[in-house]
């Protein structure tokens, strides 16, 4: 289910990414979000990096997953880099406005896209 | 500190010998860089979070990414690096150091309750890493005990037949052992009786809602017939919570509630908490 907010998108991460795992779609799903939001979040942009630290994190952990039966702690992993993206990019983009409203909302579209 | 976060370059510019990130969680994904190579990283003495996770550059590692995680029981000695020139694979972001807290924190916790009619404090962790730029012989990364204390905390008043309470939750990621004190400040013919409960807490990555949680103890109707001296008016109730395995909660909870709705102490309570990674002695 789609969430409304960075802070469900987070909430919702466990749930969401456990459904993939079963689906065994939990790897192309995290390159998927996290490959079409890099550009989102250019280098130059000091204040985007905590984001996309995460999302390289994530990359890192995708690419490191078997396509199916990922074991349940590399899972585990990919849903506490998910959550932690989620918070971070409603700390900077919502909370104090360090990001744009619109690379917000970019990473919100993105989950509900690809892992919701 | 709130971001941006400083910078670990200026510090090694401005010659000194450590980069020290001490900072309330902004929030539960809270992740820091570094541009400079570190001598070693270790837990800083005013940490919260027990565990830190470090991301560094390392060319013959998959993805030219390691990991470690450090905690009060393990530091980093040693060269790590970050390779500005060099790239993370896939993202092809530059190969900088990167922290984060290895335990999970939401701020949306929603401590137990006994009722809806509740004075809540619930405490952010302090996240405490240093960087050291040059060779270390060792690290000794013990963290302080540490003391939160709540000199007056006043009841909510009583609504219709439902006490007051006051609950406290407290980071106590990695700790071993915490010692609970309440006190009833005043001068009383009879002491206002007061209920006190105290819980861990392990998180989980969802909503915060407290659940599960684990009573550690629960004392009430505390002292309903204290005479207090004339200089004391206090109610001492002291577990000492021991757990010598280390670690076993994320935060803890105290909760305090008017045991008399019709006789709640006026002043409030005074809530004392050490926590600290010393076991309890036998």
């Amino acid at each position: 289910m789609a969430a409304a907010n960075l802070v469900d998108a987070a909430s919702d991460s466990f749930n969401d990414c456990y459904a993939l795992w079963l689906a065994n779609t939990l790897k192309a799903k995290l390159a998927l979000f996290a490959n079409g939001l890099l550009p989102t979040f250019p280098q130059q942009q000091l204040n985007a990096h905590p984001v996309s630290n995460w999302l390289t994190l994530i990359l890192v952990a995708s690419t490191r997953m078997p396509s199916s039966n990922v074991g349940y702690s590399d899972f585990l992993a990919a849903v506490d880099y998910m959550y932690r993206c989620c918070w971070m990019t409603n700390q900077l983009g919502v909370t104090q406005s360090l990001i744009t409203s619109a690379q917000a909302a970019a990473v919100l579209a993105s989950y509900n896209a690809t892992i919701a | 500190m709130a971001y941006p976060q400083p910078s670990a370059d200026q510090y090694a510019i401005d010659g000194y010998k450590f980069f020290r990130l001490n900072t309330l969680l902004a929030s539960p994904g809270d992740i820091y860089e570094s541009g400079q190579s570190s001598n070693g990283i270790c837990i800083g003495p005013d940490s919260d979070i027990a565990n830190v996770m470090v991301a560094y550059f390392d060319q013959q590692q998959p993805n030219q990414m390691n990991q470690a995680k450090i905690s009060p029981s393990r530091s980093i000695v040693g060269r790590l690096d970050s390779n500005n020139d060099g790239s993370y694979l896939p993202s092809g972001r530059p190969g900088r150091i990167l922290l984060w807290s290895g335990d999970t924190w939401n701020p949306n916790f929603e401590p137990p309750t006994v009722s809806d009619n509740n004075f809540i404090i619930l405490e952010t962790p302090t996240l405490d890493v240093i960087e050291y730029f040059e060779e270390q012989p060792s690290l000794v990364p013990q963290r302080n005990d540490k003391t939160w204390f709540y000199q007056q905390l006043l009841f909510p008043a009583a609504v219709s037949t439902t006490p007051g309470s006051i609950i406290v939750t407290v980071p106590y990621y990695g700790r071993r052992f915490a010692r609970i004190n309440v006190f009833i400040p005043g001068v009383f013919e009879s002491v206002p009786p007061i209920d006190v409960a105290v819980y861990g807490t392990i998180l989980n990555l969802g909503d915060g809602v407290s659940n599960p949680t684990t009573l550690i103890t629960s004392l009430t109707d505390i002292t309903t017939d204290f005479d207090v001296p004339v200089n004391a008016g206090t109610i001492e109730s002291t577990p000492a919570i021991d757990t010598p395995n280390g670690g076993v909660f994320d935060l803890l909870t105290v909760l305090v509630t008017a045991h008399d709705h019709t006789n709640q102490p006026p002043n409030g309570v005074l809530i004392r908490i050490i926590t600290s990674d010393t076991p309890c002695p036998p």
